[in-house]
């Protein structure tokens, strides 16, 4: 399976490899990612299972993984490719995956409430989990810290 | 709002009817142009939580925002953190938690049945499934010590031995559960006032329900045969024996039907478990070495096992697992980034309900305003389980 995405990304992917069983890392650079999507898509890779950003403040990054797999093609389905990418943490732009894939739709809405994380082109607009009026820096950031409540607080 | 002749319908947040959500319904007379779930009104931060935890906490928290199901959303979390530390629980404990999270599924189906049939009318078959779940809350109470959280698999194993006389309690709940959806069918399932307000309502065609992403129940009775007790087998389903429900229609009757029908399939697979249950320790050996010599012994008496301080400051190695499993309102899929600390770096959870919200935009669409409870219900959407 490696091989075959590997042949597909071409020059897209900064690395394709078996990282488990029916595990695959995929790394490619931000600029590619919706590119990345649509050969992927081809292949018959349908859908998004996780849109996850880590924050990794003392790079200066988000990183953000797409796991990624398919319903219709069962052969696929036992694979979940991981795709990972990195944007700048204080201007963290990214291409929205949802022209190809409309299952990321929540996710990158989520990312996006969470981490701060802007996707160019994902049409829905507002907070999703977090309260309209949440106030705070994004919540899933590594400087953003938990009230406690009781009798330590 | 694009012209005037829309109506924009706010349904919502005010639980039961819409949910703990906000529905925005953009209206045309009284059909369904625009349906806009808002959601987030039980969200609790658990991805947050988890990284100020320790992992043995996490196993607690990972059950709250799904309370019918807990044991598939503790079995996912526990499967993806045996991958960071690189060990497997021994065969009985495999075939222990296959028996939970069957007991498990038919408790959620039940819930899921029950909800859909207040939500058109049938108040008798919401009374009739939710007293149902009760032989199954007192199996798992027998099994584990709890009736909903039960915090039962633990990475190495099961914290408890099966009981004695568990076995034919069960067969009894297995045989009565048969007997029941034999009186459901008539009152409810294929009754005519169910069948006329669910055949052909709230369609999911099978390439759109593939490319929105949802999962369970709501995807097989779009006709895709996805289930991931089969496409990546774990614990003891590879050895078991039973079929992946899958239904072609795609509409809201079909929903119900893959939900019925997965309760017979989850009855066969208990019922395989208990003659096939194998012996040996329920619990990793190279870590119950690791107990002192007074906890092993209690635990090898009474065959529970407690938490052991030991498990405190559990310390992963560095590195990344993913794990999914067939929960009972469909794929939960956990993605944990260790550090070598005793919390994880990152904990993602994403649950089946957060993956169908997207259903309901397309679902509805064309639909009368007087058809929302009969699909929402068939999407058996539990808005704790995707707020987390």
């Amino acid at each position: 399976m490696a091989g075959s995405i590997s042949e597909k990304l071409g020059d897209l992917a900064t690395q394709v490899s078996a990282v488990s069983p029916g595990r695959l890392l995929i790394t490619v650079d931000a600029s590619n990612i919706v590119e990345t999507a649509r050969r992927l898509h081809e292949m018959g890779f349908d859908h998004v299972k996780s849109v996850t950003g880590t924050d990794y403040p003392d790079e200066n990054r988000l990183e953000v993984v797409y796991h990624v797999s398919s319903f219709e093609n069962l052969d696929l389905a036992a694979f979940v490719l991981q795709i990972k990418t990195s944007v700048n943490r204080f201007d963290p732009n990214l291409p929205s995956v949802t022209g190809i894939w409309p299952s990321a739709e929540y996710l990158e809405r989520e990312a996006s409430d969470l981490l701060g994380i802007r996707f160019e082109g994902l049409s829905a607009k507002g907070r999703l989990l977090l309260p309209e009026t949440f106030a705070g820096g994004p919540p899933l950031r590594k400087d953003f810290k938990i009230r406690t409540e009781g009798i330590d607080a | 709002m694009s012209e005037e002749r829309f109506l924009e319908l706010l349904i919502g947040p005010q639980h039961p009817g819409s949910g703990h959500m906000k529905i925005t319904a953009e209206m045309d007379g009284d059909i369904i142009v625009g349906f806009e779930p808002n959601i987030g009104y039980v969200h609790r931060a658990v991805e947050k939580i988890a990284e100020t935890k320790t992992y043995m906490q996490i196993i607690p928290l990972v059950e709250r925002p799904a309370l019918p199901d807990t044991a598939n959303h503790n079995l996912g979390y526990t499967l993806a953190l045996e991958k960071l530390l690189g060990i497997e629980a021994p065969p009985r404990a495999q075939y222990l938690r296959t028996l939970l999270a069957e007991i498990n599924r038919i408790h959620s189906h039940l819930y899921g049945i029950g909800i859909h049939g207040i939500f058109i009318g049938s108040s008798t078959m919401f009374m009739w499934a939710f007293a149902d779940r009760e032989p199954w809350m007192e199996l798992a109470q027998q099994l584990t010590g709890a009736r909903l959280t039960y915090s039962y698999m633990i990475p190495g194993g099961v914290r408890r031995n099966l009981p004695e006389g568990f076995k034919d309690n069960a067969l009894k709940a297995t045989r009565y559960m048969e007997r029941r959806l034999k009186d459901y069918d008539k009152l409810f399932v294929h009754n005519p006032v169910t069948v006329a307000r669910l055949r052909d309502v709230g369609i999911l065609k099978k390439n759109l329900a593939a490319r929105i992403g949802v999962v369970g129940p709501t995807l097989r009775a779009s006709g895709i045969s996805y289930d991931v007790r089969k496409i990546e087998p774990y614990c003891a389903y590879p050895h078991l024996d039973f079929d992946v429900v899958v239904r072609e229609e795609g509409d809201s009757h079909a929903r119900l039907l893959v939900r019925v029908e997965e309760i017979l399939q989850s009855i066969r697979i208990i019922r395989q478990v208990l003659d096939e249950v194998p012996d040996g320790p329920v619990f990793l050996e190279s870590y119950i070495k690791l107990l002192s010599p007074k906890i092993r012994e209690e635990a090898e008496k009474t065959q529970i096992m407690r938490f052991p301080a030991t498990f405190a400051a559990l310390k992963p190695p560095k590195g990344e697992a993913t794990s999914r499993v067939e929960a009972a309102r469909g794929e939960v899929f956990y993605y944990i980034v260790s550090d070598g600390s005793p919390q994880p770096y990152r904990f993602r959870m994403v649950t089946p309900s957060f993956r169908n919200v997207v259903a309901f935009k397309y679902a509805l669409l064309g639909r009368r305003l007087a058809d929302i409870p009969a699909v929402y219900g068939s999407l058996d959407y539990f808005p704790p389980e995707a707020d987390r």
